[in-house]
């Protein structure tokens, strides 16, 4: 196996997690997510010569899967825009998602009604980027960047108490 | 709820998916096999037709220019020639805008990459602007200067006035074929497919990022 295949699965299996918590929270069923993760992954490899280490690996990958992940969710016709459908899948899910925590599952429905951007910050934000990471991978001024955070948090805390008080 | 619960709500998703997620190495080692398809292999069969039967039309626009080349067909020359240039034209920004959507770098931040292909899906309007801009000319390909000379006045008058509707018509679309008025029922109307719900939610995409140097 080549040098850059090595490095490239080291990469994948090390920020597994961002890929599949970005694609699940772009697609709305197992199936688009599945196709999601695969187009990402893709595109990863494709830049993966070209990654810039004045970057962070990690800011890298975000930028590359929230770029895939909201072209993708514009798309009508989804599964058309898969560069190469694969037989298999690119991740085994070894626990049903029924069994998640009951506010794991309220938390990923609420981030899912937010507009695409929101999305994307708040996914950043939660993952432990700071204000200044989460600005230098969406393009945004930091300033912009923590009035938005506030804003999206408010939202998100109020759908909470909305379906906590029912 | 505070904040430190979204956190907490978040910290308990990743244990789970620590948990219960891994990595199907042979599958990720197809994807290093596979060839990256060039912009325009990639192309929809839809748009290679529409490439495709342009050219061969510009083709055929041209061989009747070189067989009417005279003084005495100057009008078809003339809004051929236009027609041709401007149908030229279209073709290369439609097979630009191809290659350049498939070339983009998703390693740039999500305001450059969704800024860039806000503004090249946006091609498609110029291509379709320069289509009707063009209107005219399907007024004046049929006239010579010899028939021109022996209309009736009345005849001139239907004639010229129809030119000035058509250059209208093509004026108003040339100017209104734009993004601010997709949503109005005359352009979805003309214009009712998915290349332009694309567009939209590209667009879409462009005002979430408005005022984004606050």
């Amino acid at each position: 196996m080549e040098k850059s295949t090595q490095n490239f699965l080291s990469v994948i299996e090390n920020h597994k997690g961002i890929i599949y918590k970005v694609a699940g929270l772009y697609t709305k069923d197992s199936e688009d997510r599945k196709d999601l993760a695969q187009e990402i992954i893709f595109q990863l490899w494709r830049s993966f010569e070209q990654y810039d280490e004045q970057y962070k690996r990690s800011t890298w990958i975000y930028r590359i899967a929230l770029n895939v992940s909201i072209s993708f969710y514009r798309k009508k016709k989804r599964r058309e825009t898969i560069s190469h459908p694969l037989s298999g899948e690119v991740f085994s899910v070894h626990e049903e998602e029924s069994s998640q925590h009951e506010d794991v599952k309220l938390l990923q429905q609420f981030i899912k009604e937010l507009k695409e951007l929101d999305r994307a910050i708040i996914i950043l934000t939660l993952d432990g980027n700071s204000q200044k990471e989460t600005a230098e991978i969406l393009g945004l001024t930091e300033t912009n960047v923590s009035t938005r955070v506030g804003r999206i948090k408010t939202i998100l805390k109020k759908k909470f108490e909305t379906v906590k008080n029912q | 709820m505070n904040t430190i619960d979204l956190n907490q709500i978040w910290q308990n998703q990743e244990e789970e998916l620590n948990q219960s997620i891994s990595v199907n190495r042979e599958q990720i080692l197809e994807i290093t096999r596979m060839k990256v398809s060039s912009a325009l292999a990639k192309a929809k069969p839809i748009k290679w037709f529409a490439i495709g039967f342009g050219i061969l039309w510009v083709l055929f626009i041209y061989s009747l220019i070189i067989h009417f080349l005279s003084m005495e067909y100057i009008f078809f020359i003339i809004s051929a020639g236009i027609h041709s240039v401007l149908t030229n034209i279209a073709i290369g920004i439609y097979i630009y805008h191809l290659v350049m959507i498939n070339k983009i770098d998703n390693s740039r931040s999500v305001a450059e990459v969704q800024e860039r292909l806000a503004s090249l899906q946006s091609t498609t309007l110029m291509v379709n602007r320069l289509m009707f801009v063009q209107l005219p000319v399907f007024a004046t390909f049929y006239l010579t200067p010899a028939w021109l000379q022996q209309m009736s006045n009345g005849r001139l008058l239907f004639v010229f006035g129809n030119i000035a509707i058509f250059a209208a018509a093509g004026l108003w679309f040339f100017f209104n074929i734009k993004k601010e008025n997709m949503h109005k029922r005359w352009f979805r109307f003309l214009f009712n497919s998915q290349e332009w719900t694309s567009i939209e939610k590209a667009n879409d995409i462009v005002d979430q990022l408005g005022e984004k140097n606050v």
